[in-house]
């Protein structure tokens, strides 16, 4: 008997997966330049990456007409337009981490610049993935691969900060991983299967299960929201961007909430739809508590780093706000949200790194004292990002809350939108904080100006890149108009 | 549904078997053995050399490296072994899929040995 | 996929979007390479001004190919701003008025952008001045082709934001920048009352688009809604069309550059506030008290600031009150529902003052930046294109038969005639009158006479870069009357019926011999300008002097900036101080600093949490995950 128990394969349609697969072979390819060469060249390394995300970039793009099954590769990848408006959202981001990252390792002359292009686009290629997956046990292995390839990022320089911190994030991660391996088991125990589509076939109408499938549920939830850093799961969060190179903290800290909550719109819209009922009040409570205690705990902070990852950890709770509805009015409220969300964060993690100067000597808040006169371009960024953050209008940032807040009351949960509304004017305070010390005090006196220790081509040349994030954050808060369309056509989950 | 869980009586039986001779064995020890209580019986070591320094200690970071790296051909080799049991049905799509997950792995070490990350000095 | 806009249907209108574009374009290229282009920078302007104003004629034909009833377009260029169930999008509208609109602002302003390269020669910030000018252009022809009141709202700041940055433009001279605060300031009061009409409008019709508010407005909102939101636009006309009592800032507006002046102070900027009307004029209509509230505050500002502008020694600041007084008889027009009045006296009045405005640019371009009119005279001999076309902006604005001006005041005039209203007839005409002596006073004190300066005597005349836009709008405020409107329902009220409804009749005295008091009038005042000013039969000078202090009263525009200083101003910046240093650092401070220090001890306790210790980090995840799975085990 043994030898005809042999699997069905499925029929292997590799082309939705094809950005992916760009990205990991421009990964390789990076690894075998840094093994073989010589001597390596950093603009080689920037160059390879950036080609691989460019293609990688083409390929999503080929896919948004994709006409083939909604699932391939035995309903383990989606071919959606969700999958390919994230991608090319995961893509951007990763272009401009490798810019900043380029500067930012030219600048400090630091040696391990060669793994720094490979690891970003293992990191990407997982992230990639796990917007595209179908399968539980395929979303795990992404998550793995994005996560391990973000351990080693964090810990990149080598410098104490940076280890510590890629220590925290590394056991703390694995920690999550068990809680998200168990709800997958729990799931398929409740299912049968650990396909998504199946899953969401297997719990309409059924009453018998529902207890497991909620467990399991839950438990997919505390790994995705150590993942978003949602309260009360955020606790690696201020560590792990303080200490890891700020440009991988730019990425890492817009590029991971993309991915992961790709992925969790997938397991709530399409796996536990049946279940809304149940999984709401979850996401309303980590919403609530991300929201409060991201805010509050960034005014007591005194570095900027640490006071930005607080209001990471506070917009994670406005995404999930925007998530409590169910279906495609949440999912169109929280697409926006990451979308500016990436655009703000990555603009004002790059613009720390900009005034942070080599060996990252500059990121307390007192640092900013005055930066109007020092750096204008740099002040002028900054508030433009902090404004965006706050949810200031003319900025991207506040369509994006007035979408998500509007997505939570057309639901009903108006108290929560009501805690939203009431954190956001808190939170305020501390960006406002900087913009005031930034144009309304002296600098010090002994504070030297960027230019003299950077140099002022390797200041301009970041601060071009930063323009990209700045125009996009202007542009979603005046214009919100030119992606709804295709917020609203990427919305729609095939499965 | 009986029957499944009589499939775990099996396991509990063992549990208990188990339980019951360490109970024993303890059992029969403290009645059986002489007791005669001596100080230099309540040192770490009976030996006799006292423990000196801290519990922490740090092993050869160098371990690690080959640590990980036998992980990775013992993972190598549980993927290899039903491969290679079920290829033949499976066709070339599957020889060279193995191809590439083999290669992708001597990047990695090719890399590590590279990096002089082998070289124990 | 279609990352980009939606393009609309194709039709021969559907380059609509090009018009504002182009000029932005020109801003655009300016603003970022300005300083390397150099002196084509001027030129670039000028060609983006001038394919805006090809396009628009070409559409304005295309339009008129249509038949009356058709010759609307809307043009959906994107979905702007999208939260629930209101929706605002970026959508263009040409039908008969944002033609005309369009036509003037191209038109005009391609003239004065060509006679800006000559003017501006030499500028150090030649470029940006170039940019800054494209930029309002853009900012113009948004205003008047939008759909919706928000986008007409962006395009209404807009022209605000470049007023404020032209006025400014030598901003190394403190009255300048402060001349352009001033107008920044007060306009925003129009501005802020304005909004405060949008919001209403929002309210009563859930929707910003034309086609929903003013299609029957009288169905949707109450007569009383109405009146609140019609006043409250006007105030934002008031504003921006410096009519009592927010004129003060346009006479010190004359502190930017003449041809700034000309373009945004004359021609179209200020104009847009009657345009504003005219849009709205269902709203209006429906409130009997907002249209009264136009016809008077337009009646009072015609005469209040011609009185003014009489007294002025400054020749740009005579134009300057001169055009706050001819705005106020265009919103009188409108106020008496004579929209195509109103309008045509727009268009032939952005003609005739560009004219006069670039006019007294090259005078002072000839005169070493001179501007005052008791150091001229003479100047025709030695400038004769600038004198002659200025005489014939002069001759239009005092109404002169055949010139534009003539037209239009006249038409106004009878229409207040024919609907009964004889006392604003009786008003309107004594406006005309002084209107006639004013500008009379400063041809003759200007041209004509014995030059009374070394630099009257050397004046030269201008390049004919300069020359050429002049001669170009003489020619414009000649032909525009006999083309456009030879009578109230002439061409240009016929074309416009569809938009503004058909003229009011009535009876009064005919037509004929209202237009024989009128020139009686205009000729009559203009000789005894040159009686007084021109003849050397007169010591204008010892004339003033005796009649002093009212020529000091009016020429200080009757003390109203002193007495709004004295009134709001001062009291103001006390009030201001007391806030400043009593009531916010006691009050506010002490208010924001309680919550302030409440939040931080809390936070500094959130903070102990945060130890840095990997395995209290774990405990607190592991206490998360235990607390999601009671809550969810509660429920099951």
């Amino acid at each position: 008997m043994i030898g005809q128990a042999v699997l069905p394969t499925p029929e292997l349609v590799f082309e939705p997966l094809l950005p992916e697969l760009v990205l990991v072979v421009f990964a390789m390819a990076g690894l075998l330049y840094e093994a073989l060469a010589k001597r390596t060249e950093a603009v080689v390394h920037l160059s390879i990456g950036l080609v691989g995300v460019v293609l990688a970039g083409g390929t999503s793009l080929w896919l948004w007409d994709w006409d083939g099954p909604a699932t391939v590769l035995g309903d383990a990848v989606s071919a959606d337009r969700f999958a390919v408006l994230a991608r090319l959202l995961l893509l951007v981001v990763a272009a401009l981490g490798l810019l900043l990252g380029h500067q930012y390792f030219a600048r400090s002359g630091d040696e391990q610049r060669g793994e720094f292009t490979p690891l970003l686009l293992f990191a990407t290629s997982g992230m990639t993935l796990i917007v595209a997956s179908a399968d539980l046990i395929l979303t795990f292995l992404a998550l793995e691969i994005l996560s391990l390839a973000l351990y080693v990022l964090t810990g990149l320089t080598g410098r104490r900060a940076a280890n510590e911190a890629a220590m925290k994030y590394f056991l703390l991660g694995a920690f999550s991983s068990a809680f998200f391996l168990y709800g997958v088991a729990m799931a398929y125990g409740a299912t049968g299967t650990t396909k998504i589509a199946a899953m969401a076939l297997a719990l309409t109408g059924t009453g018998e299960a529902q207890a497991l499938a909620v467990l399991g549920f839950a438990l997919l939830a505390v790994g995705f929201a150590f993942k978003v850093s949602a309260a009360p799961f955020h606790m690696w969060t201020p560590d792990v961007y303080q200490g890891a190179p700020t440009p991988i903290t730019a990425f890492m800290s817009a590029a991971t909430k993309v991915a992961a909550f790709g992925a969790l719109i997938r397991v709530l819209d399409v796996a536990f739809q049946a279940l809304a009922w149940d999984w709401a009040p979850v996401v309303w409570g980590l919403a609530a508590a991300s929201v409060v205690i991201g805010s509050i705990l960034a005014i007591a902070q005194t570095n900027v780093k640490r006071m930005l990852a607080y209001s990471s950890i506070a917009h994670a709770g406005f995404i999930l706000t925007g998530l409590t509805a169910a279906g495609s009015a949440g999912i169109r409220a929280a697409m926006f949200y990451l979308v500016a969300y990436a655009a703000m964060t990555v603009g004002a993690f790059g613009t720390v790194m900009v005034v942070s100067g080599r060996g990252e000597k500059r990121t307390r808040i007192g640092d900013y004292t005055g930066l109007a006169r020092t750096n204008p371009i740099a002040a002028a960024l900054m508030t433009l990002f902090l404004l965006s953050l706050a949810g200031i209008p003319p900025t991207a940032g506040f369509i994006a809350k007035v979408n998500v807040f509007s997505a939570a009351i057309d639901a009903g949960y108006w108290v929560l939108a009501l805690i939203g509304v009431v954190t956001s004017v808190a939170a305020a305070f501390f960006y406002l904080r900087v913009i005031v010390l930034m144009y309304m005090q002296e600098p010090e006196p002994a504070a030297p100006s960027l230019t003299e220790k950077v140099g002022i081509g390797a200041e301009n040349s970041a601060t071009a890149i930063l323009a990209i994030p700045a125009a996009a954050t202007l542009l979603l808060g005046v214009f919100p108009g030119v992606i709804v369309g295709i917020i609203r056509d990427a919305s729609v989950l095939r499965w | 549904m009986p029957d499944y869980y009589s499939s775990y009586g099996v396991v509990l039986a063992v549990v208990a078997a188990g339980a019951i001779l360490v109970a024993v064995a303890f059992t029969a020890a403290k009645l059986i053995a002489p007791h005669r209580p001596l100080p230099a019986k309540l040192t770490t070591y009976e030996c006799g050399i006292d423990p000196v320094g801290e519990g922490w200690s740090q092993s050869q970071i160098r371990y690690y490296v080959f640590g990980f790296l036998f992980v990775i051909f013992d993972v190598e080799a549980v993927f290899l072994f039903p491969w290679a049991r079920v290829f033949e049905s499976l066709g070339w799509a599957a020889v060279v899929e193995m191809g590439i997950f083999i290669a992708i792995l001597a990047t990695g070490l090719l890399y590590a040995w590279r990096k002089g990350v082998v070289r124990w000095a | 996929m279609m990352l980009g806009p939606s393009l609309p249907e194709a039709s021969s209108l559907s380059p609509l979007w090009l018009v504002p574009a182009v000029p932005l374009l020109g801003a655009v290229i300016n603003l970022f390479s300005g300083r390397r282009l150099g002196r084509s920078a001027g030129w670039i302007a000028s060609t983006s001004v001038g394919a805006a104003f090809v396009l628009s004629l070409w559409l304005v034909i295309a339009l008129l190919e249509r038949s009356a009833e058709s010759r609307v377009h809307i043009q959906h260029l994107f979905d702007w701003i999208s939260v629930g169930r209101f929706a605002v999008g970026a959508d263009l509208r040409l039908d008969v008025l944002s033609a005309t609109m369009i036509l003037v602002v191209t038109g005009v302003g391609l003239l004065i952008h060509v006679y800006a390269i000559g003017y501006m020669e030499g500028d150090r910030r030649y470029g940006r001045f170039f940019a800054y000018l494209n930029l309002f252009v853009f900012f113009m022809l948004l205003l008047v082709l939008a759909d919706n009141y928000l986008l007409l709202y962006v395009g209404w700041e807009g022209v605000g934001l470049c007023s404020y940055l032209l006025i400014g433009f030598w901003f190394e001279k403190t009255e300048n920048a402060s001349a352009a605060r001033k107008a920044f300031v007060t306009t925003r009061i129009g501005d802020t009352l304005m909004l405060i009409g949008l919001a209403l409008i929002v309210a009563g019709f859930g929707s910003l688009d034309f086609g929903a508010v003013l299609g029957a407005p009288g169905d949707t909102i109450a007569k009383g809604t109405a009146t609140a939101i019609s006043l409250l636009l006007f105030a934002g006309a008031i504003g921006k069309s410096a009519q009592v009592p927010l004129h003060v800032w346009l006479p010190d507006a004359m502190a930017g550059p003449t041809p700034v002046s000309a373009l945004i102070h004359a021609a179209t900027m200020v104009t847009a506030g009657v345009y504003l009307v005219v849009r709205s004029a269902p709203l209006f209509e429906l409130s009997g008290v907002a249209l009264t509230v136009v016809l008077i505050v337009g009646l009072v500002t015609a005469l209040f600031a011609a009185t003014c502008a009489l007294a002025q020694d400054d020749i740009k600041r005579v134009l300057a009150y001169s055009t706050v007084s001819q705005l106020g008889f265009m919103f009188m027009a409108a106020g008496m529902r004579f929209y195509t009045g109103a309008m045509f006296m727009l268009v032939a009045h952005a003609f005739y003052k560009a004219l006069m405005f670039l006019g007294a640019g090259s005078v002072m371009h000839g005169m070493h930046e001179e501007t005052d009119l008791q150091r001229m005279g003479g100047l025709i001999r030695r400038m004769p294109i600038t004198g002659w076309t200025f005489v014939v902006g002069a001759f239009a604005l005092a109404g002169v038969f055949p010139l534009a001006g003539f037209f239009a005041k006249d038409q106004i005039l009878e229409i207040a005639n024919h609907t009964g209203r004889t006392w604003i007839y009786l008003l309107g005409t004594l406006g005309a009158l002084l209107s006639a002596l004013y500008i009379g006073r400063l041809v003759f004190l200007a041209f004509f006479g014995s030059p009374r300066s070394e630099a009257a005597e050397h004046a030269h005349e201008s390049p004919l870069v300069m020359t050429v836009p002049l001669l170009a709008l003489a020619a414009g405020a000649i032909l525009a009357g006999p083309l456009l409107s030879t009578s109230a329902e002439g061409t240009l009220a016929r074309v416009l019926e569809p938009v503004t409804g058909p003229v009011p009749h009535g009876e009064g005295l005919p037509t004929l011999a209202l237009s024989g008091i009128a020139t009686a009038i205009a000729l009559g005042a203009l000789a005894l300008a040159w009686w007084v000013y021109a003849s050397g039969r007169v010591e204008w000078l010892t004339l003033r002097e005796r009649l002093q202090p009212l020529p000091r009263a009016a020429g200080s525009g009757w003390y109203v900036d002193r007495a709004y200083s004295t009134v709001f101003v001062n009291p103001g910046a006390a009030a201001a101080r007391f806030t400043a240093n009593v009531f916010d650092t006691k009050v506010v401070d002490g208010l924001v600093n309680g919550v302030g220090t409440g939040t931080r001890r809390l936070a500094a306790v959130g903070r102990l949490l945060q130890t840095g210790f990997v395995r209290s980090y774990a405990l607190a995840f592991l206490l998360g995950a235990v607390g999601v799975l009671v809550w969810v085990g509660t429920r099951l």
